[in-house]
């Protein structure tokens, strides 16, 4: 380590300030690494805990939230990317698709039911007349 | 030796809701380009005859249409739009096949007959054991399942 130091102090100015910042973006990433890490673990303990539900209620109560909700809504950038989602042809697809199964739905439904009513019309109209009429 | 099994007749009850859907095709047609010859008619100012005369010409355009939109799908693919889509078709009541155009027309004539005396005309639907009305029994035409021809029944 000596060693280094001393290497380090024969060089330039120029390579020791170098030295320096490399020094000082690896500390703030280590920094922020544990800073990361401490956060992600302090939430697993409140997700774990009993207060737990508490804690997610006062977070969707507080105005904090509605405000972010809002400024998010006023980006021009969110509606572009909904537009561009709703205009995606896998998106208009599924939708067309989605059109086509309900009308078919409905007009099989329809169906049905109108072939229900020719079934007991018949046998309405039979026993009106007592007249016995071959199954169709 | 394989015989084929009778087809499933159609009832009163989906024909008249065909009918019903194929009306209101007709008339929506009608109305829209009524309306706009109508409206085209009006800012030219036409004298009274011609105007009469265009009525009586709209009257017969009307009957011409109506007649030959059910006449024409009947006598091609046996089947209205309406029909399609209560999968029902107007078939020969001997093959199966569409009826030539003539007994179409006969056909129709036959479905305005059965409707003057207040649809009773139509009433031999219930009771006849391939439920055909009077109007079928003049063009010698049945309706059936589209979608269950041939002979499959549910």
């Amino acid at each position: 380590m000596r060693l280094r130091v001393v290497s380090i102090g024969l060089r330039p100015a120029a390579v020791v300030l170098a030295e320096g910042r490399r020094v000082q973006r690896w500390a703030l990433h280590s920094a922020a690494d544990v800073t990361t890490a401490s956060a992600l673990a302090g939430l697993d303990a409140v997700l774990r805990s009993r207060f737990a539900e508490d804690a997610v209620e006062r977070i969707l109560d507080s105005p904090l939230l509605a405000d972010a909700v809002a400024g998010l809504l006023e980006r021009e950038a969110l509606w572009t990317l909904v537009e561009e989602v709703a205009q995606s042809p896998v998106v208009v697809a599924a939708l067309r698709k989605q059109s086509v199964g309900l009308g078919d739905e409905l007009a099989g439904e329809v169906r049905e039911r109108s072939r229900h009513a020719d079934a007991w019309l018949e046998r309405g109209a039979r026993r009106v007349l007592r007249r016995r009429v071959e199954p169709t | 030796m394989s015989s084929t099994p009778p087809p499933h007749y159609a009832g009163l009850v989906t024909r008249t809701l065909a009918f019903a859907l194929d009306a209101a095709i007709v008339n929506a047609v009608a109305i829209v380009v009524g309306a706009t010859i109508s409206l085209a008619a009006s800012i030219l100012h036409l004298p009274s005859a011609v105007r009469h005369v265009a009525i009586v010409l709209g009257g017969v355009a009307l009957v011409l249409w109506t007649v030959g939109y059910f006449a024409t799908f009947w006598a091609t693919t046996g089947q209205t739009p309406a029909d399609r889509l209560m999968r029902i078709r107007v078939r020969d009541g001997r093959a199966d096949e569409c009826v030539p155009l003539l007994r179409a027309l006969v056909r129709f004539g036959g479905v305005v007959l059965c409707a003057i005396p207040l649809g009773a005309g139509f009433l031999p639907i219930l009771t006849d054991a391939r439920r055909r009305g009077l109007h079928d029994r003049l063009a010698r035409t049945v309706v059936v399942h589209a979608a269950e021809e041939p002979g499959v029944r549910t």
